[in-house]
């Protein structure tokens, strides 16, 4: 073939532009650590590339949802757990009192200290997260329980309603426990704050068989929160397991990203310096041949 | 003729056929870097001999006519490909906008906004009366509501860029039509004379490559040395000396006949060149990935009204109640001139009023054919009797459905199995319906207590129409439309599936279209190279001849000297 000064030249400069070129790319790929900057230079990774992250994406959400039920089932827990207490302290004062021994005057005394777990047991039924109350369904944002002193009774406010929420695709968790499931065994005339009140009443009236009954009661009602506790329990560890889950997911789905999406950088390097070899040996050859011309030796 | 004066006559024959040689290297040494030259050589040959007793005798040397290297079918074959490059390259350059659009390894794309959206239901589900999360969630519908409408306006503006560029390159066109049918003219006036015009050839050639740039022609040369040239599709645009324009209008190409007429060139008649490649963007691309980003918002809009209109808010609407979707005023309102009226159906709502103390009283309307909205106010007002009053308010040319409460009453929607609720904009989230109308509906970017978190109540018996603030349902049934497969565009697809297979979809038609001009690039490179090394100019080459020329003119300078010193001999004999 008939060599041109448009075929030297030209072949040089497209040479060197694609090498470049070549270089530029590698360049841009380890600068921003993504082995693709657009759509087209790697569509079909980056169609699963953009699955993976939106399963991240929706696992982080479902995630936080998770972390949001531990917290309810957590506090409903406490609050259940310290209602037992309550209800082991009084049933103390009731084997105490019921004792032929005890005065009326300290079985008085004891009715104060009983009319304070009441109150307690009323406040931990009143229990809120994040300004939310946890035993009222899902009438959140009212007052479960009140207690009438003079009348001495307590009241429910709230619905029976549960909160759900979302722990993966199709699959909720129930977070709540509404309170007149959790303290009054659905019964608002015979509950643990009836046993309390009738408790506190048997000890200003000195009534001795009425302390003997309220003992069976509370120890009934005992069990009874103790099963609830079982329950929100059994609530917690299931959510507990599934944050494990997501964890373990987010953790595996990132690494499949990262395998995707991001440079391998020994890699690129390795490349980049072979470009780099190639590109300085085209502008030696290439200042070489331009160098070459018949017009240099002609005198 | 022969002797001492015919060596001279020879010596001055070689002398001026030199020096032509000379000048004509020279002339290539010269435009040893212009495009589209093609190098030229003098051809020799001997002068007519005249006969002597012995036989012949040579007379010198002639020029007989200065030749171009030119290799026709290769010139032809590279402005072909030529053609298939800058389609490319115009399709190439415009997708590289569309791509940037759509950009989602930056993470900063339409589906990380709508990832955005639906976490921010979760997170209404975990506190429905959060006024945080209520703020959050507008915050984030807003995000993605200006990025659906950038979608929509940098898609339009790179369609009216294709237009500029379209009306540019016409321009362009014509003009080379023009200037190739004046050098048609110059062409056949200077070959009558002395042979091949091998420059203004030359530069036609260059017109033509300009031309083939442009669009994908088809070209000869008829017997006079013109050129004609027609486009793809067969409509002539140079002959002789006349050419043929182009004119550009509402984005199709046209093209004018002799009497004037306009024709328009089918979509196809243009494939390569500028010229292809933006028609192509124009007509094929831009309107595809507009169809399928509307396609998204429309389902969009409708799939989360829908569901929204069947919640609750904090509380109940305490004034009168206006739908967003209007129908132009004419004698009725039809419901199909609603953006979603088709989606209307038969069926049954309730609508709930509540008095000054909480009450709620429940109405259900049906839906036993409504053709127009005053089908549909007839029917509510019967329902809601003296608890209020359902009207259509017109502003603007459009009537739009209102209704309002009785004094001291407010109002709450449930159960709706007509859609009428959606279509008419009435508790609804978004505005609009296409990624160009997409917006918030005002009702709840004024007050956010009006997102429906929650749900009437309209099953439990003994608590009809209750509602609480700590009731999610709604906000849950709606952050699972992120996985439910809807209605898009015709398909049965998760909007997340749809956004990342038009993002796929445009990734590869961009890839395809840059693997196409690096392939229609090598391929010019290599046919530019083989017609160089036919046409082009080697400096080398030139300057051997150069060498090659000089030498010969110094020996026929040689030549007079010697016919000199014998004519001295001569006149000095005694």
């Amino acid at each position: 073939m008939r060599i041109t000064m448009n075929n030297i030249y030209g072949s040089i400069i497209s040479n060197l532009d694609k090498l470049a070129d070549d270089m530029r790319t590698l360049n841009e790929t380890i600068s921003s650590g993504r082995k693709y900057t657009t759509l087209s230079d790697d569509p079909v990774s980056l169609i699963s590339a953009l699955e993976i992250r939106s399963i991240i994406n929706e696992t982080k959400q479902y995630e936080r949802n998770v972390t949001y039920g531990i917290l309810w089932t957590d506090s409903a827990e406490i609050a259940l757990r310290q209602t037992d207490e309550i209800l082991s302290r009084a049933r103390e004062i009731a084997v105490q009192m019921a004792n032929a021994t005890q005065s009326a005057a300290t079985r008085a005394s004891a009715a104060i200290e009983v009319g304070h777990l009441i109150e307690q047991a009323v406040a931990l039924g009143n229990s809120q997260v994040a300004g939310e109350y946890i035993f009222s369904g899902q009438k959140t944002n009212i007052v479960p329980f009140t207690y009438e002193l003079v009348a001495g009774t307590v009241t429910y406010n709230g619905d029976e309603n549960d909160i759900d929420i979302r722990v993966g695709r199709n699959n909720s968790a129930t977070i709540n426990k509404n309170g007149k499931d959790a303290f009054m065994d659905d019964n608002e005339t015979s509950n643990l704050f009836t046993y309390l009140i009738d408790l506190k009443k048997a000890l200003e009236g000195n009534d001795v068989s009425g302390i003997q009954d309220s003992l069976g009661n509370l120890s009934d009602a005992a069990d009874y929160i103790n099963e609830k506790i079982a329950d929100v329990g059994a609530k917690h560890n299931k959510l507990d397991m599934k944050k494990y889950i997501y964890a373990e997911l987010q953790l595996s789905n990132t690494e499949r990203l990262s395998d995707i999406e991001d440079t391998d950088l020994a890699e690129a390097i390795l490349n980049l310096k072979t470009k780099e070899v190639a590109y300085q040996a085209a502008l030696t050859a290439a200042s070489k041949v331009m160098q070459l011309s018949l017009v240099d030796f002609m005198r | 003729m022969s002797g001492v004066n015919a060596v001279l006559s020879i010596a001055r024959t070689a002398l001026l056929t030199q020096q032509m040689a000379i000048e004509v290297t020279s002339h290539n040494v010269a435009n040893v870097n212009t495009p589209g030259y093609s190098r030229q050589q003098l051809v020799m040959e001997p002068n007519n001999s005249t006969t002597v007793r012995l036989g012949q005798i040579g007379t010198g040397v002639q020029g007989q006519a200065i030749i171009q290297y030119h290799d026709k079918f290769m010139t032809a074959k590279v402005n072909q490909k030529v053609s298939t490059m800058t389609g490319f390259e115009a399709k190439k350059s415009s997708m590289k906008v569309v791509e940037t659009l759509f950009n989602e390894t930056t993470e900063e794309g339409l589906g990380k906004l709508l990832g955005q959206f639906w976490a921010a239901w979760h997170d209404l589900g975990n506190n429905p009366a959060g006024k945080a999360e209520r703020a959050t969630l507008v915050g984030r519908a807003g995000l993605l509501v200006d990025h659906f409408q950038s979608l929509y306006s940098d898609l339009m503006r790179l369609s009216t860029d294709m237009d500029i560029n379209l009306g540019a390159g016409i321009e362009d066109i014509n003009s080379l039509t023009g200037q190739i049918a004046d050098l048609n003219v110059q062409i056949i006036a200077a070959d009558k004379g002395v042979g091949a015009a091998n420059d203004l050839r030359d530069k036609r050639d260059h017109l033509v490559r300009q031309l083939a740039e442009l669009m994908d022609i088809n070209y000869f040369e008829i017997g006079s040395g013109a050129y004609t040239i027609m486009s793809n599709s067969g409509h002539i645009l140079v002959e002789t000396d006349r050419s043929w324009d182009l004119e550009l209008s509402s984005g199709q190409v046209y093209w004018i006949s002799s009497t004037g007429a306009k024709v328009e060139m089918s979509s196809g008649a243009v494939q390569g060149g500028k010229l292809g490649g933006w028609l192509a963007v124009k007509q094929e691309v831009i309107p595809d990935v507009l169809d399928k980003v509307n396609n998204l918002a429309e389902s969009f809009i409708r799939e989360v009204n829908s569901q929204h209109s069947q919640g609750m808010g904090l509380a109940p609407f305490t004034s009168a109640v206006t739908g967003s979707y209007g129908v132009a005023t004419g004698a009725t309102h039809p419901i199909a001139g609603l953006p979603y009226g088709s989606e209307v159906q038969a069926g049954s709502l309730k609508i709930w009023l509540y008095d000054a103390v909480g009450t709620a009283t429940e109405v259900s309307v049906t839906n036993a054919g409504w053709i127009t909205l005053e089908d549909a106010v007839a029917d509510i007002n019967t329902g809601l009797g003296a608890l209020g009053t359902a009207s259509i308010y017109t502003e603007g040319g459009k009537g739009y459905l209102r209704i309002t409460p009785a004094a001291g009453y407010s109002i709450g929607f449930s159960d709706d199995t007509t859609n009428i609720l959606m279509a008419l904009g009435i508790n609804t989230f978004f505005d609009g319906y296409d990624s160009g109308s997409i917006a918030l509906n005002s009702v709840i970017t004024n007050n956010t207590d009006n997102i429906a978190a929650g749900t009437i109540d309209s099953t439990t018996v003994g608590s009809l129409g209750d509602y609480s603030l700590g009731d999610n349902e709604n906000a849950l049934a709606l952050a699972d439309l992120q996985i439910q497969n809807v209605d898009i565009g015709g398909q049965s697809a998760t909007f997340d599936d749809y956004y990342n297979a038009l993002v796929g979809e445009i990734g590869i038609t961009a890839r395809g279209y840059n693997s196409g001009y690096d392939f229609s690039r090598n391929m010019v490179n290599q046919l530019s190279q083989l017609r160089d090394s036919v046409s082009g100019v080697s400096l080398d080459e030139e300057m051997t001849k150069l060498i090659q020329y000089q030498q010969a003119y110094s020996a026929a300078a040689r030549l007079i000297q010697a016919s000199d010193e014998m004519m001295q001999t001569l006149l000095s004999a005694k």
